[in-house]
């Protein structure tokens, strides 16, 4: 690796410098992707501990099976791919540990200090099947491409834009309807429609 | 009339799907009212949801998580970890792959081999057998059949000469030849 400073360096460089021993390269990719896929985990598991187990299982894991990293793909889209796996396995010990299957959507609460709340359209998303609220968060949250997606979720691409098409439509009639509704609580209090109102 | 296949492009084109026709699709919306308010609304809906909070870990949450992984990171051994190279492991792959190919291959054209021959092998006993039976059959009956024939034959001489014994002349009174007694013949 050349002498230039590790914020510097490119996804590739780190990688062959973590294989060949470099801990401050590696940290360096931490301090890269902690926060995506953190997110990720944390967005998909709703509990700060699960998370932070989880990014870190997902970085050790990374780090044990750097040298099999592939350097036309990308860093970022291979983290996300052991992360979503990771995510997947600790779904699947968490069902055959709880014998109730109502428990599994009684998460404990997090701390509040460690959590945003989200907005009522991903509250809605929220409800919505796991695979595809993983799609409209990758989508819209982490900006990837189908392609992307595809590559990290095993999917055809065709499987992923029928899932993208659906959450849309429904979304987006939800976002309608709220429409109307936030329409007809102006007109209650104020006497005039919105559209009035902005003429 | 064929709104459905624009909303169908303007759904590519939020993809960003790569071969989305643009200039056909800004032809039809500067044309159609309704898709034209189709696409605003997506468009209006792409913002919301890239703006509004999903509910993600605060920056509190992202510091605590990154610590842990960087604090993880000191029971792990750097300087233990071997170095494979990808580029030389494949061709020991390749070819263990093609000596079990060959060997397959091998031998199944052996067993095949193998097989045809015991075919062989066993169609000749066959024959063989065959041909013998054929043979042992004509001499078991050969022999009776031309004893038979011979008694037949001894048989119907014995019956002719009784005939003639039977009538020593023709009925013109004459003898006939070569039909004479014993006695006579000596004379």
């Amino acid at each position: 690796m050349s002498d230039k400073p590790l914020q510097f360096c490119c996804d590739i460089e780190l990688v062959a410098a973590a294989a060949s021993g470099s801990r401050t390269a590696f940290e360096e990719i931490v301090r890269r992707y902690c926060r995506p896929i953190s997110q990720f985990i944390a967005y998909k598991t709703q509990n700060v501990q699960d998370a932070e187990d989880l990014t870190q299982e997902t970085f050790l894991k990374a780090l044990a099976n750097i040298d099999a990293f592939d350097t036309t793909n990308s860093l970022k889209n291979w983290l996300f791919v052991i992360a979503y796996n990771l995510v997947i396995s600790h779904y699947r010990r968490r069902k055959l540990q709880l014998t109730d299957q109502r428990e599994l959507h009684h998460i404990p609460a997090s701390p509040a200090e460690f959590y945003e709340s989200a907005d009522w359209l991903w509250d809605v998303v929220s409800r919505m099947e796991p695979d595809t609220q993983t799609v409209l968060w990758l989508h819209y949250k982490k900006d990837m491409t189908v392609e992307d997606i595809t590559h990290i979720m095993k999917r055809s691409s065709v499987a992923v834009r029928v899932l993208l098409h659906r959450a849309r439509k429904r979304l987006e009639k939800e976002l309608r309807r709220d429409a109307r509704l936030s329409e007809q609580v102006e007109i209650h209090f104020t006497g005039t429609s919105v559209m009035e109102g902005t003429q | 009339m064929f709104c459905f296949y624009y909303r169908y492009l303007i759904c590519r084109k939020m993809d960003r799907h790569k071969k989305t026709s643009l200039p056909e699709l800004s032809l039809h919306l500067s044309r159609c009212a309704a898709c034209r308010d189709y696409e605003s609304r997506m468009a209006r809906f792409e913002i919301y949801m890239k703006e509004s909070a999903c509910g993600k870990l605060s920056q509190a949450g992202i510091r605590q998580v990154e610590a842990s992984v960087l604090k993880a990171l000191d029971a792990f051994d750097f300087k233990k970890q071997p170095v494979r190279p990808r580029s030389k492991r494949w061709p020991v792959y390749a070819a263990a792959a093609c000596f079990m190919i060959l060997a397959g291959l091998s031998g199944r054209f052996y067993w095949t081999y193998q097989r045809n021959i015991q075919a062989a092998a066993a169609a000749n006993d066959i024959f063989t057998a065959f041909h013998r039976n054929i043979a042992i059959t004509a001499m078991l009956t050969a022999q009776p059949v031309r004893q038979e024939i011979t008694e037949w034959v001894n048989d119907a001489q014995r019956a002719v000469v009784f005939v003639a014994n039977c009538f020593p002349h023709g009925p013109s009174g004459t003898e006939i030849p070569g039909n004479q007694s014993p006695s006579t013949q000596d004379q």
